[in-house]
């Protein structure tokens, strides 16, 4: 409860205690009342990683035009498919479409990255790397909740919250599930971040790094001392109230340690967003000195996703900033239905450096070993243009990359047809990623689940397996 | 296909199977999934590549163009095993090379002689005896009406439901709390019964009355209010999963739907019988007496369906059909968990684990459901409707009387007056390709053209019969034209057999389509008439207000092309409906918004739909299932159609009738003058062809043409007094009509039987069920040729049925004490929880039949309860024996709902707008959204939350932190979490914060001399009671500035905002007990 007593401590704690938050009583009396609400849970077994980053580029990146070179477009550039090819969202299936870039062998693996990606490319030798995965869903609404739940609708939990249901954060002044909300909100909508059918808590917080509040409500409309005063007079008059209603009920009890949660949440938050005490040279490796202000900005949600998974924060995903070259397109910036190159383009420069930073400064400072970074978009595009320089969707194979704990490095699994438009090797699958990444916290994804509606659900559904050949 | 979700019941079928053979289990374990994921796309029932089939042993035995594809037994041999082994064919082309185990269990298969099962098309015999077991599940047994219980203590019980409840407390051996005080009580119920809290002139009253019935006073005052509809309508949004958008990428609105969230609140405050609720939720368009609004001229009745449009379609789905069954699927999954407690769509991949209810169950009920189309209904009542009808239609005759003598004596000096009219506007572009070439005109002015510079004589002749020559080789080469297209014309509107094979509402379409003459006065501007039209079917003769719903017949798409002949305009719009996907507006679905008013042929590009089901579809602009981006706001629209050709050529036929030809009759033109002439004696032929009603194409185009180019007086300033009048009448008139009143429904189309998906997945269609209820009450197919669903609804609406008043008295007991009798509210099924009380519920259940359904006569027997008016303090007993106080020893804290929690805010502060219906307010928020549309005020303009727009990907915020559903499917039990950021909303949050500032205000507005009387005030206004001594002087010393005397504490706003703020953040006023 809040207390006096309270204040006084809080003025006496260090901040960093303050927001560990397991050094009081304080902390611990929070984390009682939030652990009453949702249990949090073991690992089923010895987990590799505590946090993943993922990196989502909303719009579809072309794979064949950054991590799959495929020779044969070149070749047979402007003739049709020699195979059957799929319905199209635009029907408007052109010739056969090299890619404008040229691609380059890097790191000790010699993996060819092509050059939109050259930052990425030197860290080649970090990077497991996937060529074959697969979606189900051929729009972008349908495609982002598919990757994101498992489920082409809204009503399904985030893989986010799956996770923070699982294992619960190991911070408690945090969320432990955070978007970082630069870019736009993805095409479907910002339920995409919700918690299905799991309780609201596990839901993702949205935190704007550009906003004057960073997250919903944290700003205190007062002087902390007010504040102070505020929170001392709800206490007494709660804890009046309890005692003349007969010792009150359970739910009041958390009801009241919330708001103790709250109040220091009004800290936390802004001690994470405080970026003062980040070398010039860190921030650099990010691109935040970036003439480019999206690689600037995309740069500093990198570098805050690194102090988030320093926090304890289980989940977090990042967003693409749309191309102020068209501002339409604020919820897909990769999504180049016509002018590819120039869009790739931008948004390669965009996100580059500050992914190559990230995972670089993860490794310099041991953090990498405990986060897997994941890269992937809803689908890949077509190796056959749409009209003169277009690329359409194409869910039937594509390529991601994860980095961190657990996983191989300087690998690559799987691989697509010689045009790169459908996987043939080492088929992957959302629920086969998702599978994976929980395997690496330590959760058996057959045995994460939550019942609603009758039914047993899971992350990965009732498919999915752990692709055992990427694992370190 | 693994995309569907719920697949995860396969088991069952593959058990089945497995308890045949060995080898038939491999087959279903191993070789049939890689058949159907991996073969039968190119090898199956929609492709047969090379002559080949993969999906029946019989067909995998005949083989393709290159032989059988298996020998039974000898694998060498079998082709399909050299494909996926890449000797010879590459199989799958272009696809996943099979994984080696899947080869290796594919030639095993062939070894074990290429075994198969028939797709079950009855639920394997091993279900049935798990039918027979689960009917004798509790909640599938007829209701009762158990004796009420006998109870030791007798000076408790007030009601029936008391003496259930006592039973079970003593059996227990627990005595019941002692009843809650009067003001604790008054909050429950206010709360309860309106969501919002009660007044202090209220508490006052209540507190004074010394009645022994001023409790039941309350219950009926509250009963009677408004507001109860309003709160009541919001639970019941929940079950409907109640949204104004369709989600996905886009978050298209559905317009109109928060009329049925008003039909709603009407509904319950006028304690419409829950079984007329659910009729008119699923057949509410067919009933044959529907219930009418008089005092709004509306059939309620029509507003049910609104919910099943209340559906999450795919964006531009390139798979329409797996949209569908994503649609459907839904529906179902709504109607079976809101009426019956029942999770059928589990069912969509085969027979339910746990509960009687088979995959032909859920298939059958598809039909019920892809039966009716998506659309908008008109809700107002004929006579509405019809207004001005009868006179609009007499005036028109008289008309046609006046501007036929008009234009009989006019004499259109053709040297001067006749222009070469401005090209027609090019056609809309049915989809982004670019429009059809411009056809040459060969309207009436051809010949004028050519030969007006054309000297007499012998040169006139000879240029007369080149002119002559040219409109009779065009006229025979549109004729070849349409000869060679390969056009096969499926229906022309202007046979009344085809217009009445036709699915058509709406008050703009008449009962038989028209002949050639029809036109439209025209309701603005110096012009009378528009023009002349040829035969067909008009939506707007009379008025363009007027809504017109056209739609064909359900076909499979077949060619590569589709034309219809057909003109409108103000956003009216034909497409051609792709299994029913209701957004679609170009592009890969076929569609064009009108903008000519002149009668052409319109392409549709269909090769991309080929082999889908379709209907084709004319309607006005409010009566389309998605709203056009900026409508016009007076609600004309139109159009007009004739004929539907169906064909593979990449153009559409041409129009046969040539208006220049009509001049060709008669000798030959030797001058211009003769000409002239000829125009003129053509012309009066044509407008008395017309004043008689017998104009032929060639004739009503050619008038068309004079009319439309002012070629006879059609300008209000050359019309005689008598003609202008009657258009003044006409026009005053129409201004007159009312524009009908649209909301979401379902329109009646091709009733069909949905053919069973093996396996969920919808590229493996079995045999088609019929359609029906559950088989587990006994359904009989539907002998009507309707969809369906009035059966469907006379099967729920069913006092028989088991479920329905079962489920709807758990629903009214949840709400009022916290918990159902059935916890899972939505689930009687044995996955979900069994009733605490189960005689008690059936008992409920029978006395709500009884008493005709009624929700307010249930609702006040509870409430009137002992057992309702518990304190909420238990005893130590209670506390120990039942710690989840199941047996209702006391009453239960809860949460307010978001929706009260916001509401009470502004009830509290003064500030709240009662105002009933409309549209919804936008909502308030700063984060980030995808195309959240506008943004409302941060007050939500002072309306009740029901009023808040809800927009699927851009909900209320402050409402979504404290549980607000996401509308995705049944919600009957809404989360409670009690998590920080609620705390950081009622702390930060920018709503609450004016609104203590409002209410800051008002405190000091009202005046009063005494801080101390202000507290008081303040305290009974938000949490319905009185403030204790010691609440008082912690509020005071609260209020208390250092430097702020208590006279200028009166008048200090902060202060008061601080406490008002403050009091907000308490736990009783978020709470009730």
């Amino acid at each position: 409860m809040f207390d006096e007593r309270l204040m006084l401590n809080r003025r006496q704690l260090s901040r960093r205690d303050m927001l560990l938050g397991t050094s009081t009583g304080f902390g611990l009396t929070a984390f009682a009342g939030l652990a009453a609400e949702s249990p949090a849970r073991k690992p089923h077994f010895e987990p590799k990683i505590k946090s993943v980053i993922f990196c989502f580029m909303s719009g579809g990146v072309s794979h064949v035009d950054s991590f799959d070179p495929k020779p044969r477009l070149a070749r047979d550039a402007g003739k049709p498919m020699p195979m059957p090819v799929k319905p199209t969202m635009f029907n408007d299936v052109k010739g056969i479409m090299p890619s404008p870039w040229s691609f380059k062998n890097y790191g000790q693996c010699g993996m060819p990255v092509s050059e939109l990606f050259p930052h990425m490319g030197s860290r080649a030798d970090d990077l497991c790397l996937i060529r074959s995965m697969t979606s189900t869903a051929n729009e972008h609404a349908q495609g982002n909740f598919v990757i994101h739940t498992g489920q082409p609708f809204l009503g399904f939990p985030n893989a986010g919250a799956w996770i923070n249901y699982g294992l619960g954060s190991e911070n408690r002044n945090l969320p432990g599930f955070v978007v970082l909300a630069s870019g736009g909100v993805p095409l479907g909508g910002i339920g995409m971040y919700g918690s299905g059918f799991l309780p609201a808590e596990h839901q993702a917080s949205l935190l704007y790094p550009e906003a004057l509040e960073a997250l919903s409500n944290i700003r205190p409309n007062e002087e902390d001392r007010e504040q102070q005063r505020r929170l001392a007079f709800i206490s007494s008059m709660d804890r009046q109230f309890m005692g003349h209603a007969g010792g009150g009920d359970p739910q009041i009890e958390t009801a009241i340690r919330n708001y103790e949660t709250a109040y220091r949440m009004q800290t936390a938050v802004p001690e994470l967003m405080e970026l003062s005490g980040e070398s010039e040279a860190t921030k650099r490796l990010y691109g935040m000195d970036s003439p480019n202000a999206n690689t600037a900005a995309y740069g500093k949600q990198c570098l805050l996703a690194r102090r988030l998974v320093e926090r304890g924060v289980r989940f977090i995903e990042l967003t693409c900033l749309m191309r102020p070259s068209d501002p339409g397109q604020i919820g897909n910036p990769w999504d180049q239905h016509t002018a590819l190159k120039e869009g790739h383009a931008e948004m390669a420069l965009q996100v580059d450096q500050p992914i190559a930073g990230l995972v670089a400064d993860l490794k310099a400072r041991g953090l990498l070993d405990q986060t897997l970074v994941i890269w992937a978009g809803e689908f890949g595009r077509t190796p056959f243009a749409q009209g003169a320089n277009g690329r359409d969707h194409n869910p039937s194979g594509f390529s991601i990359w994860l980095a961190g704990g657990g996983v191989k490095r300087g690998f690559t699994y799987g691989q697509t047809d010689e045009f790169g438009y459908y996987a043939v090797e080492n088929n992957m699958t959302v629920y086969d990623l998702w599978a994976t990444v929980l395997h690496l916290l330590g959760v058996d994804h057959e045995r994460l689940t939550y019942r609603f509606g009758g039914r047993d659900y899971r992350l990965s559904d009732v498919h999915g397996r752990v692709i055992r050949d990427l694992l370190a | 296909m693994l995309t569907q979700a719920r697949f995860a019941l396969l088991l069952v079928v593959v058990e089945a199977a497995a308890a045949q053979s060995p080898g038939l289990e491999h087959f279903e374990r191993k070789v049939r999934p890689v058949l159907v994921r991996s073969c039968q796309g190119c090898h199956g029932a929609k492709i047969e590549q090379a002559g080949l089939r993969l999906d029946s042993r019989a067909a995998v035995l005949k083989g393709g163009v290159s032989g059988p594809a298996v020998r039974p037994g000898d694998p060498q041999a079998s082709l399909v095993v050299k494909a996926i082994r890449h000797l010879g064919p590459r199989m799958p082309i272009g696809g996943a090379r099979l994984h080696p185990d899947e080869i290796e269990a594919i030639e095993q298969w062939v070894k074990n002689g290429a075994p198969w099962t028939d797709e079950p098309t009855a639920p394997p015999a091993g279900s049935k005896t798990i039918q027979e077991r689960t009917k004798e599940y509790w909640a599938l047994q007829p209701v009762t009406k158990p004796a009420v219980p006998s109870v030791t203590r007798q000076d408790w019980d007030r009601t029936p439901v008391d003496a259930f409840i006592l039973a079970a407390l003593e059996k227990s051996k627990l005595a019941p709390a002692p009843r809650a005080d009067r003001a604790t009580l008054l909050r429950r119920l206010t709360l309860d019964l309106t969501g919002l809290p009660p007044k202090p002139e209220e508490l006052g009253a209540f507190q004074n009355d010394k009645s022994p019935n001023a409790y039941r006073h309350v219950v009926d005052r509250l009963l009677e209010s408004p507001r109860f509809g309003e709160n009541w309508a919001r639970h019941w949004m929940d079950l409907v999963r109640y949204s104004e958008s369709h989600g996905s990428q886009g978050d298209f609105d559905l317009p109109y739907a928060w009329r049925y969230r008003d039909y709603l609140i009407r509904a319950f405050n006028q304690d419409v019988p829950y079984d007329q609720l659910i009729r008119e939720h699923l057949a509410g368009d067919l009933l044959a007496a529907p219930r009418i609004n008089r005092e709004d001229q509306i059939n309620e009745s029509m507003l049910g369906t609104a919910h099943l449009r209340m559906v999450e379609y795919g964006y531009i789905p390139v798979d329409a059909l797996d949209d569908q069954l994503k649609v459907v699927d839904n529906q179902i999954d709504v109607i079976s968990k809101a009426f019956q407690g029942l999770t059928v769509s589990c069912a969509r991949c085969h027979d339910h684990k746990f509960d009687p209810i088979t995959q032909n169950d859920f298939y059958s009920l598809y039909g019920v459901l892809a039966s009716s189309r998506h659309g908008q209904v008109v809700i107002d009542t004929p006579g509405r409707l019809s207004r001005h009808r009868d006179e609009l239609a007499r005036l028109r005759v008289s008309l046609r009387g006046e501007l036929a003598r008009l234009w009989l004596a006019a004499k259109p000096d053709l040297s001067t007056e006749l222009q070469p009219p401005s090209p027609p506007a090019a056609p809309p572009a049915a989809d982004k390709k670019p429009p059809e070439p411009l056809k040459p005109d060969y309207g009436p002015l051809t010949l004028w053209r050519e030969l007006k510079h054309t000297t007499a004589g012998d040169a006139f002749r000879a240029a007369w019969d080149r002119a002559a020559a040219g409109v009779r080789k065009q006229i025979a080469d549109r004729s070849e034209f349409n000869a060679r297209g390969g056009f096969r014309s499926v229906w022309n509107l202007e046979r009344p057999s085809d217009y009445n094979a036709w699915f058509r509402t709406g008050n703009g379409l008449a009962a038989e389509p028209s002949k050639a003459g029809q036109f439209f006065v025209l309701t603005e501007g110096d012009r009378a008439v528009n023009g002349i039209y040829p035969a067909g079917v008009y939506s707007h003769l009379l008025s363009r207000k007027h809504s017109g719903v056209l739609q064909s017949p359900r076909f499979q798409i077949e060619s590569d092309s589709i034309s219809v002949r057909a003109l409108g305009g103000n956003l009216a719009w034909a497409r051609v409906v792709v299994e029913n996907y209701a957004l679609g507006n170009g592009g890969i679905f076929p569609a064009t918004n009108f903008s000519d008013d002149t009668m052409r042929w319109i392409r549709f590009d269909t090769k991309y739909r080929r082999g889908s089901h379709a209907y084709i579809e004319f309607v006005t602009m409010d009566d389309r299932a998605r709203t056009p981006g900026a409508a016009p706001a007076d609600g004309r629209s139109h159009f007009g159609a004739a004929e539907v050709v169906f064909h593979d050529s990449d153009a559409p036929p041409q129009e046969e009738a040539v208006a220049a030809a009509l001049l060709l009759e008669g000798p030959a033109i030797e001058s211009l003058a003769q000409l002239s002439d000829r125009y003129l004696v053509t012309l009066r032929r044509c407008v008395e062809a017309w004043n008689a009603g017998t104009l032929t194409p060639a004739e009503a185009a050619f008038l068309d043409f004079f009319v439309r180019n002012g070629l006879v007086p059609n300008s209000l300033k050359q019309m005689p007094a008598a003609a202008a009048a009657l258009i003044a009448r006409y026009r005053a008139l129409e201004a007159e009509v009312p524009v009908p009143l649209r909301a979401p429904g379902v329109l009646i189309g091709t009733a069909f039987d949905q053919p069973l998906f093996v396996r969920g997945n919808h590229l493996r269609p079995g045999p088609p069920v019929p359609r029906r209820y559950l088989e587990v009450f006994g359904s009989q197919p539907c002998s009507s040729p309707e969809s369906g669903r009035l059966e469907l609804a006379e099967a729920i609406a069913s006092p028989a049925n088991p479920l329905t008043a079962r489920v709807m008295v758990n629903r009214i007991w949840h709400h009022l004490f916290g918990r159902g009798i059935v916890r899972t509210v939505d689930n009687f099924g044995r996955n979900g929880d069994r009733p605490s009380h189960p005689e008690l519920l059936d008992y409920l259940a029978a006395r709500f039949v009884e008493e005709g359904w009624s929700i307010k006569s249930m609702i006040r027997l509870l409430v009137t309860s002992s057992v309702y008016q518990l304190s909420s303090l238990p005893s130590a007993a209670a506390a120990r024996a039942d710690t989840a106080n199941v047996l209702l020893q006391h009453a239960r804290w809860r949460r307010l709902t978001a929706e009260s929690i916001r509401d009470s805010i502004l009830a509290v502060t003064g500030d709240l707008d009662t105002t009933l219906y409309g549209p919804g307010i936008d909502v308030y928020y700063t984060g980030k959204t995808e195309s959240g549309g506008k943004i409302g005020p941060l007050d939500g303009a002072r309306r009740r939350s029901v009023y808040q727009r809800i927009k699927r990907n851009a909900q209320n915020p402050f409402l979504e932190v404290f549980d607000s559903p996401k509308p995705t499917s049944t919600r009957g039990q809404r989360d409670s979490t009690n998590v920080p950021a609620q705390s950081l909303a009622m702390l930060n949050d920018r709503f609450v914060i004016e609104q203590a500032s409002r209410w800051a205000g008002r405190v000091i507005a009202d005046g009063g001399t005494s801080v101390r009387d202000r507290v008081e005030r303040m305290f009974r206004r938000a949490l319905g009671r009185p403030a204790t001594a010691a609440e008082v002087s912690a509020s005071l010393g609260f209020l208390a500035r250092p430097g702020v005397t208590g006279t200028e504490l009166l008048s200090h706003h902060q202060a008061w905002q601080d406490l008002a703020h403050s009091i907000f953040n308490f736990k009783e006023f978020l709470y009730v007990r």
